[in-house]
């Protein structure tokens, strides 16, 4: 992929401005970092000083499962967001006027629900009466209600319809300053409309797909309410588990290994994916 | 193991909070003298409506203390004693895990000089809680799809045909998949983990394990399932407006509220009276007009109507069909059978 050197490196603060960070970093090192670093810690002295608590989750118990399950679930639904989301960016890029603002107002609305009202309605949606059933039923493609809940469908349903907005966004953001002149370029040297898109709009297009990527999947690892409404009990996912021992079992200590886990699993794939992709994922959330 | 915990992880706090914490322990003491409000965390709800009415209103008229509420989150009780930073005066919370939260150095001493435990059915009076209500956890079924020979015990719930609902959590659930498994509802503790989940592996296939006890009531009324586990709050409403669901005591398993106060907590001579107040056998008699949760103060079942009584799971006729679950056993085992647990569904 050629990136120009601006693309690389497309903004950097220059001296006299760097004041202007101290405030949000001074916000983020007690309100993140402070909290983070006791969640750590905990995790390692809490009930006792030692691994009690890692050697528990990479033990026979379930939690390994549950991670896998956790990652399992963040990729399908990165992978179903990102192959319903391109084409509805790729429109969007193009349109104007009107047409754009009522595309974006329609993915834009949604995110003023709350996800927890958003999953509710789709347990009205799947349940044994509810209305996909009632249509199934009434179009006579089945003769008993299907169930759907609790189950991975729902689940995969639920974060994919949340999580959306985040995939096309990022796209539109991106599609939008690709130089339509290159594609006609493309053409008049030969390639066919489909080549044209394969070769040169597909390429140009990946800063914004690792973008939406990297935003969805690390962002559907931490899902807690749509698996935990929607889900089975084989469904489970790292939060729910994270909120079970702290909650319920008052294991701080258990809860906070766990968390400190999934973190160090997110951050392992996200520097994984950036090797993948020279940086795209990073640089590209900017635009 | 548990006091030494604590202070290690006090002392870590204590570091940790220091600034916050000189800025907090000079408020309480202003107030410690005439507290004009105090905060009671409860689960919500028509629980808390019921408390209002029959609790906080004449406690407010007797007292001149005004009540504020504000949800019970397990884990905020835990980060306000460690913190020694109180939100809550006093708690509604499930007695099994105020048992957990106590054995966690997480309460305060109850004074039974002021709360009168007399007449308190056994087992319901702890050191730093009480039980204020009976619920039960117990069978229930959708009478549309199970029209003659409803299940009348655990065993032949688990030989039911079509699918059944069990709650998602260990709790309860070992329990009732030991009596299915023949064990006699008195002799259940200590748990025999290995003989439940052999009894749970029998139904593991056609068993909808649900979250929350409305989605119980729910897929029951629905006819999701034939027959569910559920707690009596849960259907005796929706049996009295009509909705196809019947349920009964046998082999219930009885759990409750409780009232408990953080250690620690500012206003806790307030606190107590309350506590006295709420377990007086007129507030619980008043209580189970309400919500169909038997009283635990005994002196409060002969001020209850007749017409009430058959609903409620402490009543004579109804609590000897069922029995207590131990919350002490949860508190101390919780955690390892929930892992099992956890392993077994998944």
């Amino acid at each position: 992929m050629a990136r120009s050197v601006d693309a690389a490196r497309p903004w950097t603060i220059s001296r006299g401005h760097a004041w202007l960070l101290a405030a949000p970093l001074v916000f983020l090192a007690i309100f993140f970092l402070w909290p983070l670093a006791r969640v750590v810690v905990r995790g390692f002295v809490d009930p006792a000083l030692g691994l009690g608590n890692y050697a528990r989750i990479f033990g026979d118990g379930p939690y390994l499962r549950v991670i896998w399950n956790t990652i399992e679930t963040a990729a399908a639904v990165t992978a179903i967001c990102l192959v319903v989301a391109y084409p509805v960016a790729y429109v969007m890029a193009r349109a104007r006027g009107a047409w754009l603002q009522i595309m974006a107002a329609l993915i834009v609305i949604p995110l003023w629900t709350s996800v927890v009202i958003r999953s509710y309605a789709w347990m009205v949606v799947f349940q044994r009466r509810g209305v996909l059933n009632d249509l199934l039923l009434g179009l006579g493609l089945v003769d008993t209600p299907v169930r759907f809940l609790p189950g991975s469908i729902g689940v995969h349903v639920g974060m994919v319809h949340i999580m959306l907005p985040f995939m096309i966004l990022p796209l539109v953001a991106n599609m939008r300053g690709i130089d339509q002149t290159l594609l006609r370029a493309a053409e008049i040297l030969g390639a066919n409309p489909f080549n044209a898109f394969l070769r040169v709009f597909l390429p140009l297009s990946l800063p914004g797909i690792n973008a939406g990527v990297a935003l969805v999947f690390m962002t559907s690892l931490g899902f807690f309410i749509t698996p935990a409404l929607l889900g089975g009990p084989q469904h489970m996912m790292a939060a729910v588990l994270i909120e079970q021992q702290a909650n319920v079992y008052l294991n701080w200590g258990l809860a906070s290994a766990l968390a400190s886990t999934l973190l160090v699993v997110t951050l392992a794939i996200y520097l994984f994916y950036l090797r993948v992709t020279g940086g795209a994922a990073g640089t590209a959330i900017g635009r | 193991m548990i006091t030494h915990t604590l202070t290690s992880r006090r002392r870590l706090l204590k570091s940790a909070a220091a600034g916050a914490a000189v800025a907090v322990t000079g408020f309480p003491a202003i107030l410690k003298a005439a507290p004009s409000q105090m905060m009671i965390a409860t689960g919500g709800g028509k629980l808390e409506e019921a408390y209002a009415k029959v609790h906080f209103a004449p406690y407010t008229a007797k007292t001149g203390i005004k009540i504020v509420t504000g949800p019970n989150t397990s884990a905020k009780l835990k980060a306000m004693v460690e913190a020694k930073n109180y939100e809550w005066d006093l708690c509604q919370v499930a007695a099994e895990f105020a048992a957990q939260a106590a054995l966690q150095g997480l309460l305060e001493p109850l004074d039974y000089g002021v709360i009168d435990k007399s007449k308190m059915l056994a087992g319901t009076a702890h050191p730093h809680f009480i039980m204020s209500d009976v619920a039960a956890y117990h069978i229930a079924w959708n009478t549309k799809n199970v029209k003659s020979g409803a299940p009348q015990n655990w065993a032949e719930f688990w030989k039911a045909s079509g699918r059944r609902g069990l709650w998602k959590r260990p709790f309860q659930t070992m329990e009732v998949a030991l009596m299915a498994d023949g064990v006699d509802k008195d002799k259940l503790y200590p748990l025999d983990v290995e003989r439940a989940f052999k009894s749970l592996d029998k139904i593991k296939s056609s068993t909808l394990f649900w979250n929350t006890g409305a989605q119980s009531a729910q897929i029951l009324i629905d006819g999701e399932v034939e027959v569910s586990a559920t707690w009596n709050g849960r259907v005796h409403d929706p049996k009295l407006g009509g909705a196809p669901v019947d349920y009964h005591f046998n082999q219930a398993l009885f759990v409750s509220d409780a009232w408990a106060i953080p250690k620690g907590a500012p206003n806790k001579k307030e606190a107590m009276e309350f506590i006295a107040m709420a377990m007086s056998a007129k507030n619980q008699a008043d209580f189970s007009a309400i919500i169909p949760y038997g009283p635990t103060n005994t002196a409060a079942m002969p001020m209850i109507d007749a017409k009430i009584a058959p609903a409620l799971p402490s009543s004579e006729q109804n609590f000897k069909k069922g029995s207590f679950l131990d919350v002490n056993y949860w508190a101390a085992n919780g955690d390892k059978v929930g892992e099992r647990f956890n392993k077994w569904v998944l």
